[in-house]
Parts: structure tokens; C-alpha cells; sequence
């Protein structure tokens, strides 16, 4: 296991390596000029040219890229363009909005879909299993910002249960702070746990079908033993690291939902960061995206590993 | 000896839309108290299908009638809840292919010993005490596998003894193997058959072994019973069997296995020409009728019934084959 457990933080500094080398060559090779944005349109080339310098933007390529790798790995992230605050100090407001609303979207997501799942391959054929099944391809076909109105509707406008949208701060009170991620956080999950819901399906499905499982059977366990101690903790091999594969979008997920509820969170910072060409912003936020997706990659392996230790390698035919 | 297993006219009868089909038709047998019955015919035969319906663990879809008594209680009239705490505790089974029948992400330890806690009611450290005891006596001792490996890391022989393990874990009076070494090389099968075979003796169980294979039914099997597209075409002591076949199928069997060493290079391996004909193309009339090179016009409109053939000796052929 700890070899197991470095072996992926190597892989994860490698991809993040990578990954940064990737984001500064993108980023910098989008037209549009920082410069230009904060100067306005009637900007002297006198002034640009002294901006360049100052903002180091005449330096060559591979000189900036060292200078901002540099920069993260001694955590000097740099400055604003547009704020004329530290990004640090940026990411660090918007991250305490952000990183509580994608932890309760993934773990709403994962504690619907799963049972849901099971629920419907233990119902295999039923009315019921159909039913959850339609109802899982009806939330999988909503979008995020449209379902995001439709609970803004029901829960804010009609029932009165929860805030509509704004985010009152994490100080006066950590409750309201939480009842303002509640909605956005359901609106992002839902769709989520209908995939996760229909592959949990499946995949229980498959692994009820295994011998083992008859094999359980015929030892004297109940259908609901054999499915919880045995089919279950085999599907979940695939269906976490499916899990894995659809973070990266529910971090996109949050961009779009963050702008519906008016939240200030980190996906609207990269919004008006990217309008407003402020490049040092918008580079740590991908490279902190990037690095959350990864983190997340690994856990999962990790997790994946602790369920099935056959992943572990040296396997033995 | 007092009979543990009476197996009275058991139908296992499948729908599609409209029509019905039998896997099994009225089979009938019966198994003393530590005696042994082995199970012979080609893939289709409704071989599985009865140690499932034994063990009372049909596929959905599937409705068996008639009657299994075990020590004289009908297992077909109980309620499941009822059923299930005969399975594991009564009747137990061993499954082929055994790179799959166990679940590969639980130390093979916990796989023993769950049958004990939930049959047994055992607390956690005496059920893995035994379990322990178990694997010793399957012939896999400390030194071979800890109750913590995973079945990922043994050989089909060592996955074969832990089944046998799970399936003895209770003292079952029965024990079901369903073809249950095949999927070894001929080594492996040798020792963990004689090892079966040592310890149904040692626990005075009763074996049913449902097999294809001849050489093992002759070692293993006092009785053997022969199923064709899921009708018993004959029944008789593996001795009798071996000295003479009465009808044409069995004889087919024993022409393709037992003669497959002696054929001249060149020449065509014995055969049964044709196939066993699927659940919904089943006519009226003998079963085998479409394959049998002694067919006859009275083959046709009706089932043979099994009748006496000799001593404990019962064919359901109305032209069985005459040897000297």
C-alpha cells in the first residue's frame, strides 16, 4: 500500500509537471493582451511597451514560464492583474466557497446514485427498476444551469426552504453559509448521480451474475447478504473510478452553477478572469484545477486498490 | 442404510410467451445416507439445472414441480426462508470452474467462515478458528495460504480446495459437486478428487457428482444415473453400467470416452452423430429418437418408460441395446 501510495504521488507530480507546461503554453498563446485590456483602447505604445516590462511580458517564453513555476513552487503565486491583490489571497476567498460546494456535490452524488443503483439491479425488471431507470436518464439529460433554476423555482420561490441564490460568508453564521450551497450543490449532483446510478446498475448487475455470488448463495446467505457482501463491493470497483472521471466536470459544473446562484466562488473568478486577459489568475486557477483533479484521481485509485487488491500488480495468472 | 435423498418426478418447466418447455421431466432418484450417484450426459441435459434445483437455487424463470425430500421433508413445499437454512447446513455445493466461484476481493479465510456465521450462528473468532481448521484440512496448511490471502494468489487446485472448505464448512448429510474439477489438468484433478473423496467417506456424506466424465464416475460413484435432454434414460450401478449399456445413448457415451485411447491414428474419433435437442424442440416420442441408430417406428408417438433391465438396473428404451 505505501509503495502503492508513492508510486501515485509520483505520477501525480509528473502530470503535474505537465500539466503546467501545458496551461502556460495555451495560455499564452491565446491572442489578447493583458496589457491592452488595462489600458483601454487609446493606450499609447509608449505605455504598452513600459507595461510589458513591468508586468514581465517582454521577457522570452521559456524565462516567464521558470519565473511562474518558480513563483508556485515557493507558493508566491504572483498578482492580479485586474485586483491588484495577491492570487493567493484570490484563490484562498473563493476556494472556501468552491472546494465545500464540489465536496457536498460529490458526496450527494455518490450517496444517491449508489443505493439508487443497487436499488434498481436488485429490482432487475420490475416496474420499479424501470422507473428509477427513467428517472435517472430524465436527470441525466437536465443540464446543470437549467436544473439549477428549476430547484431555484420549487425550493426558493414557491416552498421558501432555502435562499435562491448569494452566499452570506462562512462568519456570521456556518449554517446559512451552508443552506446557500444546498441548492447549487443538488442542481450539480443530480445529473451526476443519474450516471453514476445507471452504471452502479450495471455494474451490480454484472457482478450478480458472477459465480461467487451462487456461490454465497449456496453457503445459506440471503439475496440481501450476498448482494451487499458480495456483488456490491465488486461493482464498486469500476463504478469509483468512474467516479474520478466525471470530477473534472463536475469542477466545470461548478463555473456555470456558481454564476446561476450567484455564488463567488472559484469558477467565477476564472470567468471574469479570462475576460479581463488578468493571465497569472487564470493560469494558477487551471494549475489548482488540474491539481485538484488529480488529488481526487489519486483517491480514487487508492480506493479502488483497498477494494479490489488485485489492482495492485504482481498478479498471478 | 436409510435414504437421505428421494427425488420424485421433478419437472423443470421454462415459459416463452406461449409455450412451455421442460429442462427436466419427471426425474426420479434416490441417495443413501452416505452413499454416492453420479450424474452423467452431454452439455444441455439438464445436468446443472437438477443440482440447482437441489440446492434450491433455480434461475428466475424457471418452476420446478414434483418432490425432493430430504430426510422426508418435500425442500420443494418449503418457504424460502425455510429452504435457505437447509443450504450450506444440509445440502452444500461445489461449483465448477473455481477461478470464479470465488469472490476475489475477500481473504478466502472470510469466505469459509461467513457460511459458519450465518448457518451456525458462530461469533466472529471461533467461525475463523475453524475456517483456519478448515483450509488445514483441505490441504492448505499455514504454510501454503493464510485465511488472509486472497484467491487471486492460488492455483485452481488450492481455489478448488478452498470451495471444497466452504462447501464442508457446516457438515452438510449432502455435498453437490458439479463438475466440479474439470477446469483442472489431470494432476490437480486426481488430488483434489481423492481428497473429496477422503473426506465425504470421513463425514459419512452423501455425494451427488454431476460429471461428463466417465473415468470419474467409474472412481468416484457407486449408482449413476443418465440424463438426455433432461429425461433419466437409465439407471443402474456404475459396475453394471460399465459391464453393459443398455440404452443406445448411454452406449454412445461410453463409445466416444471409453474408446478414444484406443482409436488408430487416422481413423474418425467415435461420435454421437447429431446434438441434444434444445428445451422447445422436444417432440412426444423418445427423446433420443433423431440420433439413435436402433430407432423404430414405435419410438415415435410416446416417451419410453424407464423399465427393469436388470438388477437395480432401469433403461426407458423399448429397444435396448442386447450385449453378450
Amino acid at each position: 500500500m505505501i509503495r502503492a501510495v508513492g508510486a501515485r504521488l509520483g505520477g501525480m507530480a509528473l502530470t503535474l509537471l505537465l500539466g503546467s507546461v501545458i496551461v502556460f503554453l495555451l495560455l499564452n498563446a491565446l491572442p489578447g493582451d493583458p496589457a491592452l485590456v488595462m489600458l483601454g483602447l487609446d493606450a499609447t505604445p509608449d505605455a504598452v511597451v513600459r507595461l510589458h516590462h513591468q508586468l514581465g511580458l517582454d521577457l522570452p517564453l521559456p524565462l516567464r514560464y521558470l519565473r511562474w513555476a518558480g513563483g508556485l513552487l515557493t507558493l508566491h503565486l504572483g498578482t492580479s492583474l485586474t485586483y491588484a491583490v495577491p492570487v493567493s489571497q484570490l484563490l484562498a476567498d473563493r476556494l472556501r466557497i468552491t472546494l465545500p460546494l464540489a465536496g457536498i456535490t460529490l458526496l450527494l452524488s455518490v450517496a444517491i446514485g449508489l443505493p439508487v443503483g443497487v436499488a434498481a439491479a436488485a429490482r432487475q425488471g420490475r416496474v420499479s427498476d424501470t422507473a428509477i431507470m427513467v428517472a435517472a436518464q430524465l436527470f441525466k439529460a437536465i443540464p446543470d444551469f437549467w436544473g439549477g433554476v428549476l430547484l431555484i423555482l420549487l425550493f426558493a420561490l414557491v416552498l421558501h426552504w432555502l435562499p435562491s441564490g448569494g452566499f452570506p460568508g462562512w462568519e456570521p453564521s456556518p449554517l446559512a453559509a451552508l443552506r446557500a450551497l444546498v441548492l447549487p450543490a443538488l442542481a450539480l449532483a443530480l445529473p451526476q448521480a443519474a450516471i453514476l446510478a445507471r452504471f452502479m446498475r450495471s455494474a451490480t448487475l454484472g457482478a450478480l451474475s458472477e459465480d461467487f455470488v451462487r456461490t454465497a448463495r449456496a453457503k445459506g446467505l440471503g439475496t440481501q447478504a450476498a448482494l451487499w457482501r458480495h456483488a456490491v463491493p465488486n461493482a464498486l470497483v469500476p463504478v469509483i473510478t468512474l467516479v474520478g472521471i466525471q470530477f473534472p466536470l463536475l469542477l466545470t459544473g461548478t463555473i456555470i452553477v456558481e454564476t446561476v446562484f450567484d455564488l463567488p466562488g472559484l469558477g467565477r473568478l476564472v470567468l471574469e478572469a479570462i475576460d479581463q486577459r488578468d493571465l497569472p489568475v487564470v493560469q494558477d486557477i487551471v494549475l489548482l484545477l488540474v491539481g485538484l483533479v488529480v488529488l481526487v484521481n489519486v483517491a480514487v485509485d487508492l480506493a479502488a486498490l483497498r477494494l479490489d487488491p488485485r489492482l495492485g500488480g504482481e498478479r498471478r495468472a | 442404510m436409510s435414504v437421505l435423498l428421494e427425488v420424485e418426478g421433478l419437472s423443470l418447466r421454462v415459459r416463452r410467451g406461449a409455450e412451455y418447455a421442460y429442462l427436466l421431466e419427471r426425474v426420479g432418484f434416490a441417495l443413501e445416507v452416505g452413499g454416492t450417484l453420479g450424474v452423467v450426459g452431454e452439455s444441455g441435459c439438464g445436468k446443472s439445472m437438477l443440482a440447482l434445483a437441489l440446492i434450491g437455487l433455480l434461475p428466475r424463470g424457471v418452476a420446478a414441480s414434483g418432490a425432493v425430500r430430504l430426510d422426508g421433508t418435500d425442500l420443494l413445499a418449503l418457504p424460502e426462508r425455510a429452504r435457505r437454512a437447509t443450504r450450506g447446513r444440509r445440502i452444500a455445493m461445489v461449483f465448477q470452474e473455481p477461478m470464479r466461484a470465488l469472490n476475489p476481493t475477500q481473504p478466502i479465510g472470510r469466505q469459509v467462515a461467513e457460511g459458519l456465521r450465518a448457518q451456525l450462528g458462530l461469533g466472529r473468532a471461533e467461525a475463523d478458528a475453524r475456517a483456519r481448521a478448515l483450509l488445514d484440512r483441505v490441504g492448505l496448511p499455514a504454510g501454503v495460504a493464510s485465511p488472509h490471502t486472497l484467491p487471486h494468489r492460488l492455483s485452481g487446485g488450492q481455489r478448488q480446495r478452498v470451495l471444497i472448505a466452504i462447501a464442508l464448512a457446516c457438515e452438510p448429510a449432502l455435498l453437490i459437486a458439479d463438475e466440479f474439477s474439470t477446469a483442472l489438468d489431470m494432476g490437480t484433478q486426481a488430488q483434489v478428487l481423492a481428497l473429496l473423496a477422503e473426506l465425504v467417506a470421513e463425514r459419512r456424506m452423501a455425494l451427488l457428482m454431476i460429471t461428463h466424465d466417465l473415468g470419474l464416475l467409474a472412481q468416484v460413484c457407486a449408482r449413476a444415473l443418465v440424463l438426455y435432454a433432461g429425461r433419466a434414460v437409465e439407471a443402474a450401478p456404475t459396475a453394471a453400467l460399465f459391464a453393459a449399456r443398455r440404452h443406445p445413448y448411454t452406449e454412445g457415451l461410453f463409445g466416444c470416452s471409453l474408446h478414444a485411447g484406443h482409436t488408430a491414428p487416422g481413423t474418425r474419433l467415435p461420435t454421437i452423430r447429431g446434438q441434444v435437442p434444445p428445451p422447445f424442440a422436444r417432440g412426444p416420442g423418445c427423446c433420443f429418437a433423431g440420433r439413435c441408430g436402433r430407432v423404430e417406428p414405435d419410438c415415435l408417438p410416446e416417451q419410453p418408460p424407464l423399465h427393469a433391465a436388470g438388477p437395480a438396473h432401469r433403461v426407458a428404451c423399448l429397444h435396448p441395446v442386447v450385449t453378450v
